[in-house]
């Protein structure tokens, strides 16, 4: 029975429309809605293709990193700072500019 | 109080906010523009615009959120004149340089090739932060793409723009917008699993 839905799988993927033109919809999918046509275009083709479940799975990932690194910001948890140089021109620029 | 000592309590503040805020402002500036220099420009156009516009802060939101919301204008300010300068070039809307990650020929055309299969990636979003040369992936992938792609993709991801928004932005049509969402996800995706997820397999 697996090895059935193996084959059935693999012929489907032979069959049906390739990664490279469904994947702008696993992109298209985090920024709109996807129309009917187009979700099932996406579920047909993650049925037969496991790179692109790890493909969408990635995508997915990727926005919580930035996510999460919007998260750190909000909270105060910075990794890049000003040298003291680049401080101490702003504060001269500051104080020129206002006199 | 005269105009004279007004100025002077100003310029105190001004000046205190690089103390205060400075590194933070920085911190959210490079994570949008990738360069050092110009992210220091920024906060220093938003210092000088909130030390002049200093009567308009209303106490309902803290300094750093109001210093922050300056930040932003300047920021997609920004943008949006690099964008005007720059009539958009055909490399970025143009697909073909990612042909390589998908098979050419065979019954198989068309789908992942055996280099650029996606794999799955065992780790945790907010952990892999935590790493120094992860972070420094991230901004090294994000600067290899050109540059109004990167900026489309961070007004996206970062700022959460919808797609009229960014288009208006940046002064691209919404089909360009879309081929530039799909293009800088392949490669990032891509980048992000040669520089650190493959290493951590091998």
């Amino acid at each position: 029975m697996a090895n059935i839905r193996a084959k059935l799988k693999n012929w489907l993927a032979m069959k049906t429309e390739d990664c490279k033109n469904v994947s702008p919809l696993f992109s298209h999918a985090l920024d709109r809605k996807l129309s009917l046509i187009e979700k099932l275009r996406v579920r047909l083709h993650l049925y037969t293709c496991g790179a692109c479940l790890n493909y969408v799975s990635n995508l997915k990932f990727m926005h919580e990193v930035f996510r999460a690194q919007e998260e750190n910001l909000e909270n105060e948890k910075i990794h890049a700072s000003l040298s003291p140089e680049s401080k101490e021109r702003i504060k001269e620029k500051l104080r020129t500019q206002n006199s | 109080m005269d105009t004279q000592t007004v100025e002077q309590v100003n310029e105190f503040e001004a000046t205190v906010w690089v103390d205060a805020h400075g590194d933070f402002l920085y911190s959210f500036a490079f994570s949008r523009v990738r360069d050092q220099w110009l992210a220091e420009d920024l906060v220093q156009d938003t210092l000088l615009a909130a030390m002049q516009a200093k009567n308009a802060f209303a106490e309902k939101s803290s300094e750093r959120t109001w210093l922050c919301g300056i930040l932003k204008h300047k920021i997609i300010d920004h943008f949006r004149k690099s964008s005007r300068e720059v009539e958009l070039t055909d490399e970025e809307a143009d697909m073909s340089s990612y042909d390589y990650l998908f098979r050419e020929e065979g019954v198989w055309k068309g789908h992942w090739s055996a280099e650029a299969r996606p794999a799955v990636w065992e780790d945790n979003p907010e952990k892999v932060l935590e790493h120094t040369e992860f972070r420094g992936i991230l901004t090294h992938c994000l600067g290899e793409l050109p540059e109004r792609v990167a900026n489309c993709f961070t007004l996206r991801e970062m700022d959460g723009f919808d797609s009229l928004e960014i288009c208006k932005i940046l002064g691209i049509s919404s089909n360009n917008f879309w081929v530039m969402m799909h293009r800088a996800r392949l490669h990032l995706r891509r980048c992000i699993d040669f520089n650190w997820f493959r290493k951590e397999r091998d």
